[in-house]
């Protein structure tokens, strides 16, 4: 049955059939060529995930995102990154990685975070001079930071299906965040001097600045304050979301003074929008997962894995190999919900903690994201800056080089991600 | 005329998507804000607080789900139909939609019949049917057929669109402008 499912849906993603309609198609075919199982399965497996609290999470943390980010605090946030960053070598690129981090800290979506961050920066990155690949590149990598920072959708659904605590695995993502961050920016700096990217030629004003961080500063507390409440468990996670919309009503609303009936009207279409896209393929994928663990593949496969490579260290560099292979052809959501039943015993097998697997997954899974063919951040940013895939994807290489060097780092060092 | 009765049902279809998508969000929002305040001020909380959410996250989801397709946001690969001649192209969209509207047609069948079952199943505070949430599914199934085919009728070459497009050419033809 398995195999049936693999070659349909492959078929069907060849074909342009949404990938998580292809997924439904392969469950639905192959359990129609089983005389044992019914399709209601597939409605009953649905039905669990829709009905799960935790995921209500998803919606408000995106509606959070859409107003924070759709209203004036963008443009404040950029602002006060220039003003800190622009005059140094490759800076108003390391303001679009900034940016990203800082975002993520209102959002938990790295396609959100492309787009908002993306049709701010790249239009400027280009009028400044810079290369029109480098700056969609720059903000394609940079936009995936925001998935490791909390909260993070896909720690979301990686928590729901592996068992693991969403508040340590928001804690986990911090670190590695930062330092994805770090990297990314060094990835800048050195371009930037190398190729001698324009920089920002106004002397430092500190009164500006002052103003700047009094704006931005909403945009930098709420990260800080959802892991107040999650840390010393204020609220679930679901209400930590619900208490980030408010938070952004308010300060939308009382601070920014932005907030018009239209635009919530918009940023909650947005958000269910996303929502759609990101929850079908969770049903959909929830179904396949079914499946699989019916027919046992997850024990074959932690047996076989045992068996034939023995060695922890050369386990975990296979996880990470297929994790990386999976991330390039299959979307965030769906591969984090295929690859967790397999890998939790395999990694619990080797000693691995479920969390520091997670935040592996996660970072794995991401360099798909602006990897081609299926990277959707790296589509948003081509299409945003008008140029070819191919062009940003050679601009991309050092920015790969970075992440898997750091992926390597949080495979083999755990204090990274259980501090 | 087809391809402006299938725009006057798609335009309805949005129009009940988004009402649903508000009311739906504006709900689980309310309930979850006043129980934590609740918590926090008197100690005591509404214990159907996660009860109401969770009947009321399937229809969020679903008119999502629907709207999405409307929009073409469902991620998709092109890599492959991309570079085929145009006429082909509409073509093998075409035959992809009609799969897509036999799948939901044949889930459609599915749901109702679990919705039949779970009719007899009540939620344990309010005892609410456990036939909401497979409603939402089975309704969300429907849509997401019957907006399949008012597509592939407005993108069809001639149809009033620029031709059949997938999620990822409606997402650039989107970002780009």
């Amino acid at each position: 049955m398995s195999w049936i499912i693999i070659a349909v849906f492959l078929v069907a993603v060849l074909l342009s059939i949404p990938i998580a309609h292809a997924l439904l198609l392969g469950a639905v075919i192959g359990i129609a060529s089983s005389d044992r199982l019914g399709i209601h399965l597939a409605i009953e497996q649905m039905i669990s995930q829709v009905q799960s609290f935790p995921l209500i999470a998803i919606p408000f943390f995106m509606l959070t995102g859409s107003l924070m980010v759709g209203g004036r605090l963008g443009q404040y946030l950029i602002d006060l990154l220039t003003t800190l960053m622009g005059r140094v070598h490759g800076g108003p690129a390391q303001v679009g990685v900034l940016s990203s981090t800082i975002f993520g800290g209102v959002s938990g979506s790295a396609v959100a975070d492309a787009s908002a961050i993306g049709s701010l920066l790249i239009p400027w990155l280009k009028q400044l001079g810079y290369p029109a690949p480098f700056a969609a590149g720059t903000i394609a990598a940079a936009a995936t930071i925001d998935i490791l920072i909390p909260p993070s959708i896909p720690m979301i659904i990686y928590a729901l299906v592996s068992g693991a605590s969403i508040g340590a695995l928001f804690i986990a993502g911090i670190l590695p965040g930062l330092l994805m961050c770090a990297g990314f920016m060094a990835v800048c700096y050195v371009q930037g001097r190398r190729r001698n990217f324009p920089r920002i030629t106004t002397p430092f004003d500190w009164g500006r600045f002052i103003t700047e961080v009094g704006y931005a500063s909403p945009a930098l507390a709420l990260p800080v304050l959802i892991i107040i409440f999650l840390r010393f468990g204020i609220a679930t996670p679901t209400e930590v979301s619900v208490m980030s919309t408010l938070y952004a009503f308010v300060v939308s609303w009382l601070v920014y003074r932005d907030l018009t009936l239209k635009r919530m009207k918009g940023a909650v279409v947005e958000a269910g929008i996303a929502t759609g896209v990101v929850l079908l393929i969770i049903m959909a994928s929830s179904v396949v997962g079914w499946i699989v663990t019916y027919e046992q593949l997850p024990a074959a496969f932690v047996n076989f894995a045992q068996k034939t490579l023995r060695e922890p260290w050369l386990i975990i560099l296979a996880m990470n190999i297929i994790m990386l292979a999976t991330g390039m052809f299959i979307d965030l959501p769906a591969a984090v919900l295929l690859l967790t039943p397999m890998f939790v015993p395999l990694a619990a097998a080797v000693g691995m903690n479920p969390i520091q697997l997670g935040i592996m997954m996660i970072v794995n899974l991401s360099i798909g994201l602006y990897h081609p063919p299926v990277g959707t951040t790296l589509f948003i940013a081509s299409s945003i800056a008008r140029v070819r895939m191919g062009d940003v994807v050679i601009e991309l290489i050092p920015f790969y080089f970075v992440a898997i060097g750091l992926l390597i780092l949080m495979s083999y060092v755990p204090l990274l991600t259980i501090f | 005329m087809w391809v402006a009765f299938a725009h006057r049902i798609d335009e309805a279809i949005a129009w009940v998507l988004h009402v649903v998508l508000y009311l739906t969000t504006a709900a689980i929002f309310l309930i979850l804000c006043v129980n934590v305040v609740l918590r926090y001020t008197t100690g005591a909380s509404l214990q159907w607080a996660s009860e109401v959410p969770e009947l009321l996250f399937p229809w969020l989801i679903m008119a999502g789900v629907v709207l999405a397709a409307q929009h073409g946001t469902h991620i998709s690969v092109v890599i492959v139909t991309q570079r085929l001649s145009k006429a082909l192209r509409h073509w093998i969209l075409a035959a992809g939609s009609v799969v897509v509207v036999g799948l939901y047609v044949v889930l459609t069948i599915a749901a109702w019949d679990v919705m039949l079952i779970a009719h007899d199943e009540k939620s344990p505070i309010l005892q609410i049917p456990g036939s909401t949430s497979v409603a939402a599914l089975l309704f969300g199934f429907i849509l997401l057929a019957l907006v399949t085919v008012t597509r592939l009728v407005i993108e069809w070459p001639g149809g009033g669109a620029q031709g059949a497009v997938t999620g990822q050419d409606e997402l650039l033809a989107r970002e780009s402008s």
